[in-house]
């Protein structure tokens, strides 16, 4: 919500003087970045399971894919299925992990099944360069999308396109939701302001769309850390920052730790070595998706 | 602590009683004769004695000096002077009424200092403009602006078109003390920031404190800028107006009753469609000011006053977006003369700021606002020819509304909710001495006293060791705590918190000759609201927040030293100064604070440190048929938040960073040349360095999100940016002997159409999937016509 005030705000100075310069940027050591969202489809048994991992490249450059030593998914809580899930490179994405299945290879459309992680902590371990890294997250539910339309309104851009989308609060309790749009457009929202509510509102897509295209959009729940993730990510990526209203630029740091050499004796914590650490997050959150077709 | 202070406030006085004796009083109040409107900071010398005062904010001066027999000389530029013999062997009451010289369009620039008087007076590091110098400076769109004209002044920048705000010695935009007739103005642009709010044709007078601020002010830590509206005129009815390519004025004044009373009412508008293609009749984007006065003087001993401004900008696109904001101030005084040695004034002022909000494509409407009542009584005390005593107290009581959030029509699911108001009272009260200690040395000390209580409020958070920010130690993130209860039981007349601060202030001028002295000065000012912005300048939209029980009041301590001389007869004149500042207990942002809409901002924000330190220089000419300045600032501006204990890293890691008002060199040129009685010519040329900002270091992708990583806050800067206007003034000569006056004036901004960037994006590109670093800049070369009247 807070990058939609923004925009608006500076939207109108923007028109019209905008230009693509040259820059010459600094550079930092390549970090590791771990792409673990698992969106759970709770109609079904199971769901598929996929984790990329790759490193930061110079903001001009390509996104280059990496591989780690070792990753496994273990739920400390649950003991009513085996409580360990071994992940192995897809052989065909070295850089994408996969669950192993019982005859050494992966399992068949990467599927586990819901039943793991719907309760309990879930904890993602991976070993890079002989060091242990650990990420812990739980389960978020999310309610299905009611009713979803193309709209005629439009809010600067007479060639955006309007989306309107309704679904009602899971009551009760405070519950933080991710909408993927699509193109890397996602929307966070809270349910401060509409508890308990169905509630409908209208998204404006930053990129062109034309009649035919068809969009898959998504409705994810997230935990509060994961909502507040994504919100600056959204934040950071592109869409909100331009002139006087510009938010402090940050590198948004995810829930992936590093604990090697964290000993309890001479090394309590990462306070004394701030710059060592991997981005990108272990999340796992149920999914409800529509397919539109945009007329 | 408190009664030392006081103690030794009492001995000075003490020690000056017993000096007066055989003395009688000199008084009264200076005005133009035109108009009867009273003139601030008109000399009134003595020349036989090298004596002299100057006019208050009111016109009004007080000397008083050994009986005898003098010359008197009142002196105020771009009016006749007047000499008066005077006899003064009993209290004298001499109201002179000035004349304009013929020469009238010989305005000076900056008043400040042209007189010797000033070089003795101890008072630093303010500048100060009247209404018709900042009419004649070019600008952007043709609009004379008051804040647009300080931003030429050594150590005043801001960050750039469409920024709201300015800053001051590298102090932040909510560090400035703004005030309309004593009334504090919470946000000082229409337009975000193309504009300031103040009616240039309503304004006498204002003054930029950037140190050595005098005890009388506090409340904010970096500087002061007091502006004086007109009264009226009480003489003649007038109207003046003018008509420019984005606003007209329209301003009228004359009397209530003859010589004694007078009103005032000036408005402004700009036109509805602005910036907004004109054809496209669902869009809106306008503001409007109205600015009101009326005085009435009672007798010889008590005026009335009142003063009023209301304004507000308005946008809104297709009916989905609608926003609203403004301020609104309302002022009565009674200035009263308990003998024509002790001036006072009273004042009653109530002041607030709305910001309001509508946005259909969720469902809301959105209310926020602050609030003050704000009481003050003054005094001034001309106790004898070397001491002058100012004294005075101060209560404001706030209110402020974070937000109000409702469904603005039936089918919306957005439920009515009221983020807690906050309640706070702040007293204050001071005694400041301007005291000739010898021929050669004039000092000013005060001490403010101010007390500021955080009341009870609806919902108060309560949190586990009493930390509302918690540090994650593994994956080194701050982030809000939750609150382990809430408290629901506290009525409005409870404190929360309570804050004591004493504020010394001193300033001292030592003269070397008559052209020559040196200044120095120390203050220290406390700050107890602050404007929650995440941004580097201003927004509307941003909340001001009290101090409370997790947010302590910023102290800022300030030590100035200068150089002033005048030489060639006045024709030029010197200032220079060098200052170094330090604020405690700045507050910064955690990494991702989201503060809109925000019911518990102290989990966000944590205390940390600024300092600031520079060198300013300002040379100017003052006569003659060219005018102008040039004023350079070479100054640092930084800040820190440092963890709160050995397992935290704090912000940035703990580590200085440039403040986004960092700019390292700031150069500033006006000059005006007047060809002849038809034609003038005026032009600036502004440099400053870029402004502080972040490059990404680094890329990564996740979700198919493109996200940049970037290094150490504030490492990198933009461009420079530079720009030079110019404009002309055209007086037809038909205007000679007739009541209609009028002139065209024809500027041209950013004249070499310099495309300096208001920032640079860095994001992906939409259809092409590859990223770019995209240059904002808002204004080309912007060539503007308004033409001006009065009758």
């Amino acid at each position: 919500m807070k990058q939609v005030l923004y925009i608006l705000l500076f939207f109108w100075l923007l028109q019209g003087c905008e230009d693509v310069i040259d820059v010459n940027l600094p550079e930092e050591e390549p970090k590791l970045v771990v792409d673990a969202l698992i969106r759970l489809d709770l109609t079904q048994s199971s769901s598929p399971f996929r984790v990329k991992v790759s490193t930061t490249g110079s903001f001009f450059d390509e996104i280059t894919p990496t591989t780690l030593e070792r990753m496994q998914l273990v739920n400390e809580d649950n003991t009513t299925v085996s409580g360990i899930i071994f992940l192995i490179p897809d052989p065909e994405h070295p850089n994408e992990y996969v669950p192993l299945g019982p005859d050494g290879e992966p399992e068949p459309d990467d599927l586990v099944p819901n039943d793991f992680f719907l309760e309990g902590r879930l904890i993602l371990t991976f070993v890079l360069d002989n060091e242990l890294y650990l990420a812990e997250t739980r389960f978020a539910p999310a309610p299905p999308i009611e009713t979803i339309k193309v709209g005629d309104g439009t809010l600067f851009d007479d060639n955006a396109t309007e989306l309107i989308v309704s679904f009602t609060d899971i009551p009760e309790v405070d519950n933080y939701y991710v909408f993927d749009f699509d193109f890397g457009e996602f929307l966070t929202l809270e349910d401060r302001f509409f508890q308990d509510q169905a509630f409908e509102f209208s998204y404006f897509y930053e990129k062109e769309l034309s009649a035919g295209d068809f969009v898959v959009v998504s409705i994810l729940g997230a935990t509060e850390d994961f909502y507040n993730y994504i919100d600056l990510l959204i934040e950071q990526s592109d869409l909100t920052d331009g002139g006087p209203f510009q938010v402090p630029v940050t590198t948004v740091r995810g829930n992936i730790l590093k604990v090697e050499g964290v000993d309890n004796i001479d090394i309590f914590d990462n306070v004394g070595r701030p710059q060592e650490f991997v981005l990108g997050y272990f999340a796992v959150a149920q999914e409800y998706s529509e397919t539109i077709t945009i007329e | 602590m408190k009664k030392r202070y006081l103690v030794f406030i009492l001995c000075i006085l003490s020690t000056l009683a017993v000096k007066a004796q055989q003395k009688y009083t000199l008084s009264g109040t200076i005005t133009d004769n035109a108009s009867n409107e009273t003139l601030i900071g008109v000399n009134i010398l003595f020349p036989e004695i090298q004596k002299g005062a100057v006019t208050n904010t009111y016109g009004f001066y007080s000397l008083t000096l050994p009986e005898g027999q003098y010359k008197v000389q009142i002196s105020y530029l771009g009016f006749t002077d007047q000499i008066y013999d005077i006899d003064l062997t009993k209290n004298v009451k001499l109201d002179v009424a000035l004349d304009e010289s013929t020469e009238s369009l010989d305005e000076v620039i900056i008043e400040e200092d042209v007189e010797r008087v000033n070089i003795k007076r101890p008072q630093m590091s303010v500048n100060r403009l009247s209404a018709e110098t900042i009419k004649q400076i070019p600008v952007i769109l043709g609009e004379a602006d008051v804040i647009k004209s300080i931003l030429l002044l050594p150590g005043v920048t801001s960050a750039g078109e469409g920024a709201s705000g300015f800053n001051v010695r590298g102090g932040a935009a909510d560090q400035n003390l703004i005030l309309l007739d004593e009334a504090i103005i919470f946000n000082s642009s229409h337009l975000f920031g193309f504009f300031s709010v103040f009616n240039p044709d309503a304004i006498k007078d204002l003054k930029l404190y950037k140190g050595g601020i005098p005890a009388r002010y506090g409340g904010r830590v970096s500087s002061v800028l007091d502006i004086y509206q007109k009264e009226g005129n009480s003489k003649e009815f007038h109207m003046s107006g003018g008509i420019g390519v984005v606003a007209s004025r329209l301003l009228a004044e004359g009397p209530i009753e003859k010589n004694k009373g007078a009103f005032l009412i000036g408005g402004r508008a700009s036109y509805a469609h602005l910036f907004l293609p004109l054809f496209d009749i669902d869009n809106k984007a306008y503001f409007y000011d109205l600015n009101t006065k009326l005085n009435y003087k009672v007798n010889q001993n008590n005026s009335l006053f009142l003063s009023g401004y209301f304004g507000r900008d308005l946008f809104s696109l297709n009916e989905s977006f609608v926003n609203i904001y403004g301020n609104s101030v309302l002022n009565v005084r009674w200035n009263h003369l308990f003998s024509d040695k002790l001036f006072s004034n009273l004042s009653l002022i109530y002041s607030d700021y709305y910001y309001g909000l509508e946005l259909d494509f969720v469902g809301f409407k959105w209310n926020s606002g602050i609030q003050n009542f704000n009481l003050k009584y003054d005094f001034k005390y001309y106790l004898n020819d070397q001491v002058q005593i100012n004294a005075g107290i101060n209560n404001i009581y706030y209110g402020f509304n974070p937000g109000k959030i409702e469904p603005n029509n039936s089918d919306s699911g957005i439920i009515t909710d009221q983020l807690t108001r906050k309640f706070a009272n702040e007293a204050a009260a001071y005694v400041d001495i301007e005291h000739s200690i010898t021929d050669n040395l004039t000092v000013e000390y005060g001490l403010r006293f101010s007390n500021f209580v955080r009341l009870g409020q609806d919902e108060v958070n309560v949190y586990r060791d009493n930390q509302p920010v918690i540090f994650d130690p593994f994956l080194l993130l701050y982030k809000g705590a939750d609150p382990i209860n809430v408290q629901t039981d506290i009525s409005r007349s409870e404190t929360l918190a309570d804050f004591n601060n004493l504020e010394p202030r001193l300033a001292a001028s030592y003269t070397i000759n008559d052209d020559t002295s040196i200044k120095a000065s120390y203050t220290r000012l406390v700050q107890y609201l602050h404007l929650l912005s995440n941004t580097s300048s201003p927004t509307p939209l941003d909340v001001w927040t009290p101090s409370g029980p997790f947010t302590k009041p910023q102290k800022l301590d300030q030590y100035a030293l200068g150089f002033f001389k005048n030489f060639k007869e006045d024709m030029y004149t010197l200032e220079t100064e060098v200052f170094y500042k330090d604020v405690q207990n700045r507050i910064d942002y955690i990494d991702g604070a989201d503060l809109i809409a925000n019911d518990a901002i102290e989990q966000v924000i944590l205390n940390g440190e600024a300092r600031a330190y520079g060198w300013e220089l300002l040379l100017r000419k003052n006569s003659g048929k060219f005018k102008g300045w040039l004023a350079y600032t070479l100054s640092k501006s930084e800040q820190r938040t440092q963890g709160r204990n050995s397992r935290e890293t704090g912000i940035n890691l703990g580590q200085w960073y440039n403040t986004p008002y960092d700019k390292t060199h700031d150069i500033s040129i006006n000059a005006s040349y007047e060809l002849n009685a038809k034609w003038k010519f005026g032009t600036n040329f502004l440099f400053q360095t870029g402004q502080p900002t972040n490059f990404p270091v680094g890329q990564f992708e996740f979700q198919g999100i493109v996200v940049p990583t970037y290094g150490f806050r504030n490492e990198q800067r933009l461009p420079s940016y530079h720009r030079v206007d110019v404009s002309a003034t055209l007086t037809p000569k038909m205007n000679k002997g007739r009541k209609w006056q009028s002139e065209w004036v024809f500027s041209v901004y950013n004249l070499y159409n310099r495309r300096n960037a208001a920032s640079i994006n860095f994001r992906q590109n939409q259809d092409t999937g590859t990223n770019e670093a995209v240059r904002t800049s808002i204004f080309g070369a912007v060539p503007s016509v308004t033409y001006n009247f009065k009758f």
